[in-house]
């Protein structure tokens, strides 16, 4: 491989790597602010999501620069094109992060309706859903990749028992309807970031394998 | 010597575009070769270059893209006076290499032409060995102690990343070499002379994909040392070799910025239409 070609692209791969990890330390934080109620820690994840917002743009800068001036084939090509993917799922996570930890300011001051129990599990599941992601990448293996993509359905069902339990809970509780509705939408921004992690398994394996597995295209 | 006329009449240009911000794009920079409202004429009828200002910057890679007929091989020629012997031509304007007007009196064309090589499309080895295709340009200003030669051989050589293959074989003819070494050959015989600046016209355009690789590579490398100005017609070269690149038209300079730039964002229509293939 041309060397520069090689450089830029460990840079933008490096960059991505970088970029997951930002953002899964926000949604790890974002949840805790939630789960403790610490306000001060969640004004922290959103003022922390302008950096990811920065990174994001410099990453499309630059593989817009590499595609124009270098011409990547291949391999490179799907790299480049599954990466300019990534980054936007990556940055969304990002901004679902931010969605929770709002809702955490929301609810700082009222006991919760319930404990948090699933709520948590479904964030432990996402979380770990995206780490798995991002070593899919960094060790572009494929097999893992369709293991974290299984996963999805876990959460998937997480999702509905959460918010069924809080349609039962809130019945009796008609005063508890605005914080059924913001612990329904932690669910919703939860479930999303294992779409997206999904997504990102998705791009490893059409790196890898030039194979498009989503939209259930893989049999 | 080309004339140089120094009274210079009102030039008429096609194009309308807005001036370039030389301070902005080279902040931080070193110019080395200048040229100030520079007109080439090949006959009086056939005005080649047009009121060409550009600034070009010293240890980067700049290139020249334009179709064919827009005066780029002819504006790389004035760097080092290649224009000379062509009989009748005559320029007004002002070429500067690291300040001095090299197209004064007092210029030894020798020196000029040592301090500025150039690289050519077609390969173009001596018939002799390749010992002697670099070593020769030495050999002319004076040096005749052969274990300098031989230091100075392997050096340029290994600049022109050819040293390796051809270390066994030094007193081979260097018409045995393939096209891309024998271009690479030529890079070295170049840089033997141990110039500032190489002009290189086409230096790839008449090699297969591999060597052109190989010599994207070496300019690469080379740009480390070296003001390398590059002509070429292939687009995606400028793109991938160059830190900034000069599109040109009909004798005019249309637009210089950041190859960056010029790639993705090019100010004028002209250079988006150009490099996006809707015409040339």
């Amino acid at each position: 491989m041309k060397e520069k070609m090689k450089q830029l692209l460990d840079s933008i791969k490096k960059d991505i790597i970088y970029l997951a990890n930002e953002v899964e330390h926000a949604l790890r934080q974002s949840m805790k602010a939630l789960e403790k109620q610490d306000v001060e820690l969640a004004r922290m994840v959103i003022e922390n999501d302008t950096e990811i917002d920065k990174l994001e743009v410099k990453i499309e800068d630059q593989i817009l620069t590499l595609m124009a001036l270098q011409q990547p084939v291949a391999i490179d090509l799907r790299f480049i094109v599954a990466g300019l993917k990534m980054n936007n799922d990556l940055e969304r996570i990002g901004d679902h992060a931010v969605n929770i930890s709002q809702t955490a300011i929301q609810l700082a001051g009222e006991p919760y309706i319930k404990p948090l129990e699933d709520l948590p599990r479904m964030s432990e599941i996402a979380c770990d859903m995206l780490h798995e992601a991002v070593n899919s990448f960094i060790y572009q293996d494929t097999e893992l990749a369709r293991q974290v993509c299984a996963r999805d359905t876990e959460v998937d069902e997480l999702y509905s028992k959460v918010v069924n339990h809080l349609i039962e809970v809130v019945k009796g509780k008609i005063d508890k309807l605005e914080q059924a509705f913001a612990l329904a939408r932690v669910a919703r921004d939860l479930e999303r970031v294992a779409d997206l992690a999904t997504n990102l398994c998705e791009d490893v394996v059409f790196m890898k394998e030039a194979k498009i597995i989503r939209h259930h295209m893989e049999k | 010597m080309v004339e140089v006329k120094k009274v210079d009449t009102e030039v008429q240009l096609q194009f309308k575009v807005p001036e370039t911000d030389y301070n902005s794009i080279l902040e931080g920079e070193n110019v080395v070769i200048e040229t100030l409202h520079l007109n080439f004429y090949y006959t009086p009828e056939v005005h080649a270059l047009k009121a060409i200002t550009i600034k070009i910057p010293e240890k980067k890679v700049t290139a020249f893209i334009g179709p064919s007929g827009c005066g780029k091989s002819t504006l790389l020629r004035t760097f080092n006076r290649m224009n000379d012997l062509i009989p009748g031509a005559y320029l007004t304007g002002k070429v500067l290499i690291e300040g001095q007007d090299i197209y004064s009196n007092n210029i030894r064309l020798e020196e000029l032409r040592k301090k500025v090589g150039m690289v050519f499309q077609k390969s173009n080895p001596f018939p002799m060995s390749i010992w002697e295709n670099v070593a020769f340009g030495p050999k002319v200003n004076g040096i005749t102690d052969k274990s300098l030669l031989d230091e100075m051989v392997e050096s340029a050589l290994k600049q022109a990343d050819l040293w390796k293959e051809v270390k066994d074989r030094l007193h081979q003819s260097a018409l045995d070499l393939s096209g891309g070494q024998q271009q690479r050959l030529c890079i070295a015989r170049t840089l033997a002379n141990k110039p500032d600046i190489i002009l290189m016209d086409e230096p790839a355009s008449a090699l297969d994909p591999i060597s052109t690789g190989k010599i994207e590579e070496t300019i690469e490398e080379l740009k480390q040392n070296y003001t390398i100005v590059i002509v070429t017609h292939n687009m995606q070269q400028a793109a991938r070799i160059s830190d900034y690149t000069a599109f040109m038209m009909l004798g005019e300079l249309i637009e210089y910025d950041k190859t960056k730039t010029i790639f993705t964002n090019p100010k004028v229509k002209l250079t988006e239409d150009y490099i996006t293939g809707r015409f040339g």
